[in-house]
């Protein structure tokens, strides 16, 4: 019985529907799953099968995004019951993204949050044209694993560097994974600058995230 | 996007005025002029019917209405069916399709990559590649094979496409004995004479030797096929500067002149006898003087041509997305492109010479056909054109992202792709790094890799056995007899 609510879930996931998925979450809890089960078993293993699906080449990135949308409203439901049970997400990983200083193009930066959110990172946005000062200070403030930094003008790409700088000249260079990404970025300008990692699209930052963040532990 | 029906007819050169007066000059070249006929039985013909004909020069002189009135005669559209229906193709208006042709002579071997005689094989694989190919409508024979009987070539072909495609065919017959096999095959199929009328399963074209002038086996075929009242396509290829005059509205005038005189001849025979109009002129290049298959005025006539054929309400046999390249690089890419996006938008219904060219049409290329095949999707799309309703104006979807949102996580976006975006399967649209890490493959590497892969595992479906045994049959008696040596 349990096992077939999971199931349904995660084929509403697949199937992109919403309501579908949260209402398959609500039954699951009344039918007295553990809370991590239906996030672990029933939303993620939808929302897994979506992304090799567009792994594949054979789903559209909006199917990816759509399906992490759904993910993220059925998390909504199952969260609450997460709380009062007093248990914490397998994922511990905190991180803080933002567009850098002089740009705000976040498209991109969306994209990556909203996945990271559906593979169940805590993510704080930051939003465009931050300065590194602040978005050092913001990432202190959360205990952040990682801070992702976006750009998707050439003019802005050396603010990343500063932020790096900033770090090291406050001596609190090693307290951070720090990741980046956008259009005129390369791993060879990643490694220039030194960080510690870079995103080419989406679904890879994320699983950049996780390899840092095991590495971490 | 319906690849079953795409319209064109958006561009057009001509005004309706300069179409008349494209179609006066025509007739005045006809009835001053005159075309010549290396064939008695049609001079008999045409002086019985009215025409002035000298029979010492062959040369025939129409007067206007001997033309007009077989001009009228005509169908307005081309049934074609496929052996599988749904490849069914009706010429008419502007409706487009796309498909090979011109019998190239070499081919550059898809293992060696080297350019070698075409044979047999190529005659069997060109049409199974063809039939996988989703932006190409019909097959026409492409490749002479240099390893059968060369009386006969065109005949095996036939039957190598037959066989090898679904799609709806077409042949350039070397003679008339063939062209009558060909019809033969095509009449098994369809079950008697009297059905193939009705479901022509292969349609051959003839063609007039610019400038001016019909020679006997192609006027010996109209003949016999006008006899059995089958469809042909009729028309003429000058080329501007040798065979034609340099000048666009000079060479289509020839054109015109030429097509007219061999369809007054079908006509008159058979009247109501169905006829394409065809079109396959280009210039010749005033450096080599050597056959520019790859030109842009190519397209410019060709568009023009489709404008004449309607005007004469006839669907029509058009060219493009051709090139002069010795192999698939750059020039082939722009010169296909310019000419097929060109034609297909004019309106051009059975679009031949379309994909696979490559040496002014001289050989044939494997992997071209699969560039050129996405080269059609992009005409595809673009002849899909632009949708203007409710749901594609989006004001909902806008209101619903709204200012700094975006629309790739809406419904909206995922249901609209498959109508509004063409989707590329050899361009590469991925990041540098994805590239290189998949070996930095060029268009051409992608292209060959995906024709091995259709060559590897697409089989259409086989010719019922009787009909095959029966084809056989035609092949065996045609070597037996006037296939001989």
């Amino acid at each position: 019985m349990s096992s077939q609510i999971l199931e349904k879930l995660s084929h509403a996931i697949i199937g992109l529907n919403m309501e579908e998925a949260q209402k398959q979450c609500k039954e699951a809890l009344a039918a007295g799953i553990a809370p991590l089960d239906i996030i672990n078993i029933g939303i993620r293993s939808g929302l897994n099968a979506v992304g090799e699906k567009f792994q594949r080449g054979e789903a559209f990135l909006p199917e990816l995004m759509i399906a992490a949308k759904v993910t993220e409203a059925a998390v909504a439901v199952v969260e609450p019951e997460l709380v009062k049970g007093g248990t914490k997400t397998t994922t511990s990983a905190h991180v803080v993204i933002a567009t850098v200083q002089g740009d705000i193009h976040d498209i991109g930066k969306n994209i990556v949050i909203l996945l990271m959110k559906s593979a169940g990172f805590v993510v704080y946005d930051l939003g465009v044209d931050q300065p590194a000062e602040s978005i050092v200070l913001k990432a202190k403030e959360f205990e952040a694993d990682v801070i992702g930094l976006s750009a998707v003008l050439t003019t802005t790409m050396s603010k990343m560097k500063e932020l790096i700088d900033t770090l090291i000249e406050e001596g609190i260079r090693e307290q951070f994974k720090v990741i980046i990404g956008g259009a005129p970025i390369t791993q060879e300008f990643a490694d220039a600058i030194g960080a510690d990692g870079y995103g080419p699209d989406a679904a890879r930052a994320v699983h950049l995230v996780k390899k840092l963040v095991e590495k971490r532990s | 996007m319906d690849i079953w029906n795409l319209r064109g007819g958006k561009l057009k050169f001509l005004t309706d005025q300069q179409v008349r007066e494209i179609h006066f000059a025509a007739l005045d070249v006809l009835q001053r002029v005159g075309c010549f006929f290396e064939h008695e039985e049609a001079l008999k013909i045409f002086e019985e019917a009215g025409a002035r004909v000298d029979q010492g020069k062959k040369i025939v002189r129409f007067p206007h209405g001997l033309v007009e009135q077989g001009i009228r005669q005509t169908p307005d559209r081309i049934y074609l069916p496929a052996r599988n229906p749904k490849h069914d193709i009706y010429a008419e208006e502007d409706r487009v399709y796309f498909g090979p042709g011109t019998l190239s002579v070499k081919v550059i071997d898809l293992e060696t990559r080297q350019c070698r005689l075409g044979t047999m094989r190529d005659a069997q694989d060109f049409p199974r590649l063809i039939d996988a190919l989703e932006y190409l409508h019909f097959y026409k024979g492409m490749i002479h094979p240099s390893d059968v009987n060369q009386k006969l070539a065109d005949l095996y072909m036939a039957y190598g496409a037959f066989c090898m495609t679904e799609k709806q065919i077409s042949n350039t017959p070397y003679s008339t004995e063939t062209a009558l096999d060909m019809i033969r095959m095509g009449e098994i199929l369809a079950g008697g004479m009297d059905e193939f009328r009705l479901k022509p399963y292969i349609i051959l074209n003839m063609l007039a030797v610019s400038p001016l002038q019909w020679g006997y086996t192609n006027v010996n075929t109209i003949i016999e096929l006008a006899r059995l009242r089958v469809p042909m396509i009729i028309g003429s290829e000058p080329q501007n500067g040798t065979t034609g005059p340099a000048t666009l509205a000079g060479a289509l005038v020839l054109n015109t002149a030429e097509t007219l005189a061999g369809i007054t001849l079908a006509q008159l025979i058979s009247p109501g006898v169905p006829v394409m109009w065809g079109n396959i002129g280009s210039l010749s290049d005033m450096k080599t003087g050597l056959f520019a298959a790859g030109a842009v005025e190519l397209g410019m006539m060709n568009v023009a041509a489709s404008q004449i054929a309607k005007f004469y309400r006839l669907p029509i046999y058009a060219t493009g997305g051709m090139s002069d390249s010795k192999t698939s690089d750059c020039q082939a890419g722009y010169e296909k492109a310019l000419q097929a996006l060109m034609i297909a938008l004019g309106g051009g219904n059975y679009i031949h010479d379309a994909a696979g060219l490559l040496e002014s049409c001289l050989t044939s290329s494997y992997e071209q056909y699969v560039i050129d095949n996405e080269i059609l999707g992009m005409v595809t799309r673009v002849l899909s054109g632009i949708e203007v309703s409710k749901e594609t104006l989006a004001v909902d979807v806008i209101e619903k992202v709204g200012p700094r949102g975006n629309f790739l996580g809406e419904m909206h976006t995922l249901q609209s792709i498959p109508r509004e975006h063409f989707i590329p399967e050899i361009s590469n649209r991925q990041i540098r790094e994805d590239w290189e890490r998949d070996g930095s493959k060029t268009t051409m590497e992608v292209a060959r890799e995906k024709a091995r892969e259709i060559l590897r595992t697409h089989h259409p479906t086989p010719l019922p056995e009787d009909v095959d045994r029966e084809f056989q049959l035609i092949l065996k008696k045609a070597e037996e007899g006037y296939g001989r040596a």
